[in-house]
């Protein structure tokens, strides 16, 4: 037997059958009939007899009309109480449930009657115990319970948790409950708490990662440079000292002495500024390309001097992103541009832009220069990775380093194509304006 | 007293000490030149204390002053010596190996004068060094000693 029909008896008022009511209509109106007769009433008695038995017979069918409402506004109540689909309980001041609906059965396993034999708190989690047992007694006070939390335990022994909100009622001094099984609901809230907990850990790992980036950077923009400070300070002092004594060799050595420190300090000052672009904080706007190159391409004025360059920039849109390290990345790719078509008798570098995926905006700075062999690709971003001799063209090898950094910053993808003396074309993806995306 | 002020450089490393007297040599810088070795040596100087008690009464007229220095560094020296009422208007200069986004906004957080990076090349390091000597030995005019201001 399901619980919906035990509960039937309980909440449906008695509800006389409708024989019964037609039957007691005429008990009466006999009884009325045989005591006219039997005391020998008259003609105007009979008559009296028969409008008395004819407003009995129209009370009973009021009455019987009333009954059958009554007992269909039951049975759409009890239809409400059998399809709610949240929890519903009465409880009385012993502890005991009286009314469980049929979800009760459905989230704990337990019939009805189980459910109802023993006390509920024998079903609440020990550790909740007490705190029901307050909550309980505060309803009985009067108090309302609101989003009230605790453990039921279900038949197979495992626990669901439940969110109450209940209505003391003063008459019978019942109490009505509603619950709602949070359980997937608290294992997600709990899920993501864990994953908090473990992402603040990373973060902690990370900044602690950072700080100490940061104090061996600061040490060695310190401590690096000092030394490299003087070993040219005294190859200087050296050659004043000693100008005219020395033989050519001697000048010669003298100045690989400048020349390597010299090349030292950019290397470290390279570096610095590399590192100095992965602490950055990243300024995100929306940017109009358009502007970040016509300042990028006066960056590089100087280098087009006695050159015969042509620079073609398309229409560019505008992308998200931060606007100095964008340009910091467009001046190292124009840069490089120039760099590598100094052979050619007329450059031709053209900047430009494309739709890419995910509504990324790819933009692209193709040059007619040396190129490079496909086959080292995966070598073209990486610090101080070079695919000329300095001899044939001057740099560290930090700039595409640099680019790559810049865009990865952005969530977004570098890279390069090329062929041996028929030119290269470096692309960015970046998040197109109004997106914070990632590739 | 008419003796020029005397130049305070405040240095652990005897290379750049060195490097810094002969860049001013060069430029035939007459004031005097004294030198501190550390921190704690800058503020004895100052306060003529220690080894210093018996040096003349006069303020530098700039100190030159080093950010990276065992014991106590620059950014103690400028603020002992911005939060000490005889030194506080003393003219103070870092003069460092590196530029350093933290040192700038802490050394004028505690009020230094300038910030100048020591460069690597030495020509361009000298002409730095004279143009300091140039400017605060020569050209400016420093705050009355407190020393001076006291009674004879």
């Amino acid at each position: 037997m399901g619980p919906g029909l035990s509960q039937s008896r309980r909440l449906r008022p008695p509800t006389p059958p409708r024989a019964l009511t037609v039957i007691h209509t005429l008990v009466a109106g006999a009884v009325l009939g045989l005591v006219c007769l039997s005391s020998g009433s008259s003609a105007l008695a009979i008559l009296l007899g028969a409008v008395a038995l004819a407003a009995l017979g129209g009370a009973a069918l009021l009455w019987h009309r009333d009954v059958r409402e009554r007992a269909a506004a039951a049975a759409r109540l009890e239809l409400l109480f059998s399809h709610f689909p949240d929890l519903l309980v009465t409880a009385d001041t012993a502890g005991h449930f009286l009314d469980v609906n049929p979800v009760w059965e459905r989230v704990f396993g337990y019939t009805a009657e189980e459910l109802k034999e023993k006390p509920f708190l024998d079903f609440v989690h020990p550790d909740d115990v007490a705190r029901t047992v307050a909550m309980y007694e505060a309803q009985q006070a009067g108090a309302e319970a609101v989003a009230f939390v605790n453990r039921y335990r279900c038949k197979d022994g495992s626990y669901r948790w439940l969110e109450w909100n209940a209505t003391p009622v003063s008459v019978g001094s019942l109490i009505y409950a509603m619950a709602r099984d949070v359980t997937e609901r608290r294992e997600a809230d709990e899920k993501i708490r864990a994953l908090t907990v473990q992402l603040e850990a990373h973060v902690a790992g990370l900044q602690a990662l950072n700080a100490e980036l940061e104090a061996f950077s600061y040490s060695v923009s310190h401590d690096l440079r000092a030394p490299l400070r003087h070993v040219l300070g005294f190859a200087d002092l050296l050659e004043k000292q000693v100008a005219g004594a020395l033989d050519e060799p001697g000048r010669r050595y003298l100045g690989k002495v400048r020349g390597a420190a010299q090349r030292m300090g950019k290397l470290i000052d390279d570096l610095l500024a590399f590192s100095r672009l992965g602490r950055a904080e990243l300024r995100a706007t929306d940017v109009s390309l358009d502007e970040v190159v016509r300042s990028a391409a006066a960056d590089v004025q100087e280098e087009l001097a006695g050159r015969d360059v042509d620079l073609k920039v398309g229409s560019l849109p505008a992308v998200r992103g931060d606007p100095s390290l964008l340009r910091l990345a467009l001046v190292n790719l124009l840069s490089n541009a120039l760099k590598y078509t100094r052979p050619r008798p007329r450059a031709q570098i053209e900047l430009g832009a494309e739709p890419g995926a995910n509504g990324n905006v790819v933009v692209f700075v193709r040059d007619n220069g040396v190129g490079f062999d496909m086959k080292y690709a995966d070598k073209l971003f990486g610090v101080f990775q070079r695919l000329h001799s300095t001899e044939q063209f001057e740099g560290t090898g930090i700039g595409l380093a640099n680019v790559q950094r810049i865009v990865h910053r952005h969530g977004g993808r570098v890279w390069g194509e090329g062929r041996p003396d028929a030119g290269a074309t470096f692309y960015l993806s970046l998040p197109a304006a109004g997106r914070e995306a990632v590739t | 007293m008419t003796g020029l002020r005397p130049v305070l450089i405040v240095d652990d490393s005897a290379d750049d000490v060195e490097l810094m007297r002969e860049a001013l040599a060069e430029f035939k810088l007459a004031n005097p030149l004294a030198v501190a070795r550390d921190g704690e040596e800058a503020l004895q100087y100052l306060r003529r204390e220690g080894p210093f008690v018996s040096r003349a009464a006069v303020d530098p007229a700039v100190v030159l002053l080093d950010l990276k220095m065992p014991k106590v560094d620059g950014l103690d020296v400028l603020r002992e010596v911005r939060a000490d009422e005889r030194l506080h208007r003393i003219p103070v200069v870092m003069v460092t190996s590196s530029r350093e986004e933290q040192d700038l906004v802490r050394s004028y957080a505690l009020g230094v004068n300038a910030y100048v990076v020591k460069p690597v090349d030495f020509s361009a390091f000298a002409d730095a060094v004279r143009r300091l000597g140039a400017f605060w030995a020569v050209l400016n005019e420093p705050p009355p000693s407190a020393g001076m201001e006291a009674p004879p």
